[in-house]
């Protein structure tokens, strides 16, 4: 969080300044996060491994991904929003991983389990 | 250091300003509806007053007990839920709101050069809030309390507890919103609405202090606010989330709730530390020593807050690799915390000391909060922790955090701030002596307390061997002292608001844009919105040049 | 710090420095020096708002990563229990309502309030249907009794179905159940008598002796037994904690969702009353963001709750 300083600083100017997203954007948004609905269904019923292990979990972690990404871009509008804007999500994400990863650290080493 | 131990003394004589916000309107109407951020303070500073007496009656009745080895003042069922409602009133109820939402709220604005906070409206909604969480608090004392201390680890709070548990977690549920949209509040205005010439390093060290304590409220208040909801579930319907009967793993409440338990703690100490970097500043009439090392150690001290919740569970039975880094990452946080005291420490050096009471309190916080922070570094260790936690050892070290550094951050600061808030001085010779009460009550009460946990003398228990009486009888004693130190302020600031003297726009030459606008202020702070030309602490160079 | 006018530092802090250039709009608050910074500061406020709600979410998902791993196969087994032809009609229909909450937004933008309205009854519908699906799906498992709790059970390998679901049981509303569920009488179907001091598992302290339904006695050491019936303990482990995490987590969801639609109907009033307008519509904007950010714990619920492990691997 210690570079909102440097950021307002070289963006004097205001948010209001407002990009007004066309709707062909905003259909070619909802047909991808169909698609990416469809092909997580989709890749839920196959059995994907590489060397004995299943990588069912991570894809559907990554197509959802990649829709909450669209999501937050273009519906929310943060591909034309200030950094400061940029820097509260990523940290808004940063944090969740704080969460889960030290959380984790834990339940994956334990010995006695 | 100069050698002749001296005051500020306020010799001219000053009126009232004719219009502030305290007369601007006398309804009770306008005190609930306001959307002032120095009213909304004021209706804060009563509450968490309220709260503080009722955990410190708490804590009397648990000191009282321990006067003797005997359980024979409370039953152990009892002094169970005095303990428990001690650390629930203190923590959430007093401690988490205390300097930001008093303080914060009031002098924030000021300080950036701003008519409010950003969401007025929101900021009455948190006092709101607040008052509700705190009712259900006080709900579930008087129908019964709550026994499972204030950490309410499951599968005691969950399945065997007998008492309100679902009452008091709704309560303090309630509570997190208000500290959550407390935080929101300040991280915005901070963001958005500092005056023209207001840089980032412009910033008093306060206001740094509060963005990072913020950023801890935000982030860390919704998972402990989740984890009570996941509690109350489980209890009132018997769902299974923690529950070793079904699977369920009480440790992963411990992570849930540490996770924002651990950086609550810096919830608490940080804007202290901002209190004490503004007076020490102040009656050093000196520059602040290292300002970007002090500004940049608040917020990496939020961050770092965040990686060591885990050494509060090295017992419980984690990982012993998770257990070894979290030992590692918890060294860490001394850093920050350590740059600070040198620097107020460095600031001391070749300033001109003035010894009024808000300085005698910021050099017992500088002392007590050291020993406290050491102190938790012995609790940091993995071997020696095995051996100290869950005693009074462990009671001894937060008490100095939380009391030696909080309690008496926010007595500094309702000192340093009150001719501000009210316009008049408070007299300074019984405030001196209920410093120096405060200071030796609170040593003779938590001293002995190291010494009784590294003995073994465990915590939470009603009775003890009697070889250990000597050492709690001092303690009790001291809490005594301690109980009249705190007393006393209630007086004396009372007294003060009516026989004060009046104290003028700026009784310690203090620099700051809340200092230049009259005491107390108008309702929207300044007559014009100030354009700032310098950096902060300019005491060098206060007349002429920039 | 001096106070006095200095030209050089006009641009340098964040107040912008022209209050009177767009003359004073009614929905302008005193303590904002410009229409521009009270809306750079509602927007920040929102985000804000957003990440504190990752936060909130962020608990149940950690929760739910524990457990997952701990107990695959439950995890596994339970999801199958839900259908994906909901779940996928649910998740189409809230990324429809995201479209629809981006394309108000838009209209607000451009000052059209007629159509700003039509695209809020839009999502609101959208919304609706998505609540009501999620009430059918609930009302499954209340009659499969896949709810945590002293009646839950589930048994895959016993059909699917659990025995002992008495004639009685089958014709229970959910009125019904919810009412029992709260009396704490769950663990007893209608026609059987019912055990208070069982049912409330936190009334039964250790040291209590109390008896099982199947007959054992807890001592001194013990924990208490678990309340309910003998399926809730034959269940498959861990199937119970997908089940509470699942209520949790759609049941948290759900509660956004019904918050909003309050919002919504907030939002229509104002805008029925004329209050937005291309140089005014903040709290459209905001609220939108909060509408695709429940959109985006959905995206991801799903296929966390119902497609684990749908092709049957290990």
């Amino acid at each position: 969080m210690t570079a909102h300083q440097q950021t307002e600083h070289q963006q004097p100017h205001h948010e209001s300044v407002h990009h007004i997203g066309s709707l062909f954007t905003y259909a070619l948004i909802f047909g991808a996060l169909l698609i990416g609905t469809g092909l997580t269904v989709w890749a839920a019923f196959q059995n994907i491994e590489v060397g004995g292990i299943s990588l069912n979990a991570p894809i559907a972690l990554i197509i959802a991904t990649v829709k909450a990404t669209l999501v937050v871009l273009y519906f929310m509008h943060v591909k034309d929003s200030s950094r400061l804007t940029k820097i509260t999500v990523i940290s808004g994400v940063f944090w969740l991983g704080i969460l889960l990863t030290l959380t984790m650290t834990d339940f994956l080493t334990r010995a006695w389990h | 250091m100069s050698t002749a131990v001296t005051d500020v003394v306020v010799t001219e004589t000053h009126v009232m300003p004719e219009e502030h916000y305290l007369n601007a309107d006398h309804s009770l109407k306008s005190w609930l509806l306001t959307q002032d951020h120095k009213r909304i303070a004021i209706l804060y500073m009563l509450t968490i007053t309220f709260f503080f007496f009722v955990g410190g009656i708490m804590a009397s009745l648990v000191r009282l007990e321990l006067l003797t080895p005997a359980g024979d003042l409370l039953e152990s069922d009892t002094y169970n839920k005095a303990f428990t409602m001690h650390g629930v009133m203190m923590i959430f109820f007093f401690l988490i709101p205390s300097v930001p939402a008093t303080l914060g709220n009031f002098l924030i604005p000021m300080m950036i050069g701003a008519k409010d906070l950003a969401f007025p409206k929101i900021n009455l909604l948190s006092w709101y809030i607040f008052v509700v969480g705190a009712c259900f608090g006080l709900a579930a004392m008087i129908t019964g309390g709550v026994d499972t201390g204030w950490t309410f680890y499951a599968p005691l709070s969950t399945t065997y507890s007998n008492t309100n548990v679902i009452l008091t977690a709704v309560g303090i549920l309630i509570a997190g919103f208000a500290s959550i949209f407390t935080g929101l509040n300040f991280i915005v205005t901070i963001h958005k609405m500092r005056a023209p010439g207001q840089t980032w390093f412009r910033l008093p060290l306060f206001v740094w202090a509060h963005y990072a304590a913020s950023i801890i409220m935000v982030l860390g208040t919704p998972v402990i606010a989740i984890t009570l909801i996941l509690v109350a579930l489980e209890r009132g319907f018997h769902i299974g989330i923690f529950d070793p009967r079904l699977g369920g793993d009480p440790i992963l409440f411990q992570h849930m709730f540490w996770f924002y338990s651990h950086p609550a703690v810096y919830i608490m100490i940080l804007p202290g530390m901002g209190v004490i970097s503004e007076v020490v500043t102040t009656f050093s009439h000196k520059r602040i020593f290292g300002y970007k090392a002090i500004a940049f150690s608040s917020v990496a001290i939020a961050v770092f807050g965040f990686l060591v919740w885990a050494h509060h569970m090295f017992i419980a039975g984690i990982s012993m690799y998770a257990a070894l880094i979290f030992s590692l990452i918890s060294f860490l946080v001394a850093i920050p915390s350590a740059i600070k005291v040198f620097n107020w420490s460095a600031t001391l050096y070749k300033g001109s000391v003035r010894w009024n009471t808000p300085m005698l309190y910021a050099f017992g916080f500088i002392g007590l909060f050291t020993i406290g922070g050491l102190t938790g570094l012995f609790l940091a260790a993995l071997g020696l922790d095995v051996h100290l936690t869950e005693t009074y050892f462990i009671v001894a070290h937060f008490h100095y955090v939380m009391v030696g550094g909080m309690v008496l951050a926010y007595l500094c600061g309702i000192h340093h701030w009150w001719p501000k808030m009210t316009g008049r001085l408070y007299p300074e010779l019984p405030a001196k002596l209920s410093a120096l009460l405060v200071f030796v009550g609170f040593n003779l009460t938590f001293m002995p307390q190291f010494i009784l946990g590294y003995l073994g003398m465990p915590r939470r228990y009603h009775s003890y061997p009697p070889e250990w009486q000597v050492l709690n009888v001092l303690s009790t004693a001291g809490a005594s002292i301690l109980a009249i130190g705190f007393l006393l302020p209630m007086l004396y600031l009372v007294w003060s608001l009516k026989y004060g003297q009046v104290a003028g726009p700026n009784p310690w030459e203090s620099t700051g844009l809340e200092w230049e606008t009259s005491s107390p202020p108008p309702s929207h702070n300044f007559h014009e919105t100030p354009v700032v030309t310098s950096e902060p602490y300019n005491y060098g160079e206060k007349e002429g040049e920039v | 710090m001096a106070t006095r006018t200095d030209p050089e530092v006009h641009d340098v802090g964040a107040h912008g420095h022209h209050a009177g250039d767009e003359g004073h709009h009614p929905r302008h608050l005193h303590h904002f020096d410009t229409m521009d910074q009270q809306k750079d500061a509602s927007g920040l406020g929102m985000w804000v708002f957003l990440i504190q709600e990752v936060m909130f979410f962020g608990g149940l998902f950690c929760a739910y990563l524990v457990y997952r791993n701990r107990f695959f196969p439950a995890f596994g087994a339970a999801s199958a229990t839900l259908s994906i032809e909901l779940g996928t009609f649910n998740t189409v229909v809230l990324i429809g309502s995201s479209l629809t909450m981006a394309l108000a937004v838009n209209a607000a933008q451009r000052g059209l309030v007629k159509r700003l309205m039509g695209f809020i009854i839009a999502t609101m519908i959208l919304g609706t249907v998505f609540l009501g699906v999620k009430v059918v799906e609930y009302s499954q498992k209340f009659e499969k009794r896949e709810i945590p709790g002293q009646n839950f059970c589930f048994e895959p390998q016993g059909g699917g179905r659990c025995a002992g679901v008495s004639e009685a049981q089958e014709k229970e509303t959910i009125p019904d159940l919810l009412k029992r569920y709260m009396t704490g009488g769950l663990g007893h179907p209608p026609g059987e008598p019912s055990d208070s001091a069982l049912a409330h598992g936190a009334a039964s302290i250790p040291g209590e002796t109390v008896t099982t339904p199947e007959g054992h006695s807890s001592g001194e050491e013990g924990p208490p037994p678990l309340p309910g019936g003998s399926e809730r303990q034959r269940s498959m482990p861990g199937s119970e904690i997908y089940f509470s995490l699942y209520f949790a987590m759609t049941g948290m969801h759900a509660l956004h969702m019904i918050i909003g639609m309050g919002l919504m109907l907030w939002l229509l009033y104002n805008a029925h009353k004329g209050m937005y307008s291309a140089a005014y519509y903040t709290p459209i904007e905001n609220f939108g963001l909060y509408w695709h950010f429940v959109d985006i714990v959905w995206i991801y619920l799903f296929p966390l709750l119902y497609l684990i492990n749908r092709h049957g691997g290990h």
